[in-house]
């Protein structure tokens, strides 16, 4: 196997690093992973490790605290993008390894970690505030069915109140062409560790 | 030696990155954890305005007005303006009013069109069919109203109840 030993001017190089780094810079700047909205505009989510957009009504709200952990993972993975392609044009330098190794797998858990946190966040929904909602409106006779798909999929939530009224929203989540993206930069990483090691025992 | 400092000064980059932007927000917060992860008060309250500002004053007797029912054989129409009390457009998907009298076979109007869109503020008139059964109720009374509209994409059934007298 060639694809990733290519011989330029007698200087070895890992090129799948190379393509895996210009993806991990330009990733943080493609956009949502997933999206989920309710109705059309009442209740908007756009997700990414890199950035989270909710708006109510057409209202954003924000916690300072994630945006700047968000933000922070932006950072940490243009950073881990330069220093493997740094790691993969002189992979036989002695501090080559460790630059490959900082960041090489950060692609694969940000999908693990967005498909864990969306999971969980299903699981909440679908178990915990059917209950919260039930007891929130007052006179006992509300119940609220909700189930969401756990990943992607449409489902409708509703909120009955007593017999005099109903409240049905639809629900759309979604994958979006980016989350594929970092799917295939997360493998891409995986094989360019690999070949990492093979370069370097050469 | 180079190695370890390289090494050492990789992790320290990894802890920063996570450590530095927890303390950035705790230190904009006066180190109050709950306002560092909440939003603010300003958004929050900005959500809520926004959602008392859709539903404005709610629906009153002056949001529905029945026309006179015109009987043309076994079949009836009644016109209805509807006055939104919404600052937002919606829809009427379902509207029905069922009319009936003591002894008497109820009569069910529906909604003759499949929608109907209503500016935000704005009205609309919208014709309820129904059929006259062949003994019509002397004293027919309003006993049931159904109404099915969108805001949003979101779907609101109100069936309120009527009071008699």
């Amino acid at each position: 196997m060639n694809s990733g030993n290519t011989s330029s001017n007698g200087r070895t190089i890992n090129v799948v690093g190379l393509a895996a780094g210009a993806l991990m810079i330009i990733l943080p700047f493609l956009g949502p992973w997933w999206m989920a909205s309710v109705g059309t505009g009442a209740f908007e989510i756009s997700l990414s490790p890199f950035d989270l957009s909710i708006m109510v009504f057409g209202q954003p709200i924000h916690s300072q605290l994630v945006d700047l952990l968000l933000l922070a993972a932006k950072i940490a993975m243009i950073i881990s993008g330069v220093f493997l392609i740094l790691g993969s044009l002189s992979p036989k330098s002695w501090w080559s390894g460790r630059l490959v190794r900082f960041g090489v797998m950060k692609p694969l858990w940000a999908v693990i970690g967005i498909i864990i946190v969306v999971v969980l966040g299903a699981f909440f929904i679908n178990n915990v505030l059917p209950g919260i909602l039930s007891n929130a409106i007052p006179d006992g006779g509300a119940s609220a069915q909700i189930t969401v798909p756990y990943l992607v999929g449409s489902a409708s939530a509703t909120i009955q109140m007593g017999s005099q009224a109903s409240i049905t929203a639809p629900i759309n989540l979604s994958l979006t062409p980016v989350f594929w993206v970092a799917v295939v930069t997360a493998i891409l990483g995986i094989v360019a560790r690999i070949n990492h090691r093979r370069l370097k025992k050469q | 030696m180079r190695d370890g400092a390289l090494k050492w000064s990789l992790r320290l980059l990894g802890i920063a990155l996570v450590v530095v932007p927890i303390l950035m927000a705790l230190a904009a917060h006066g180190w109050d954890v709950k306002e560092a992860v909440l939003p603010s008060e300003e958004e929050i309250s900005q959500v809520t305005e926004r959602v008392s500002g859709i539903f404005g004053g709610g629906f009153s007797k002056d949001t529905i007005t029945f026309g006179d029912p015109v009987v043309s054989g076994s079949r009836i129409t009644v016109l209805v303006t509807f006055r939104s009390p919404l600052k937002v457009p919606m829809k009427i998907t379902d509207f029905s009013v069922t009319v009936s009298d003591v002894g008497a076979q109820p009569i069910q109007l529906q909604m003759q069109e499949s929608e109907v869109e209503i500016p935000a503020n704005g009205a609309a008139t919208f014709t309820l069919v129904g059929t006259v059964p062949a003994m019509p109720p002397q004293n027919p009374q309003m006993t049931g109203i159904s109404c099915t509209f969108e805001v949003y994409g979101v779907s609101i059934h109100l069936s309120p109840e009527i009071s008699r007298g």
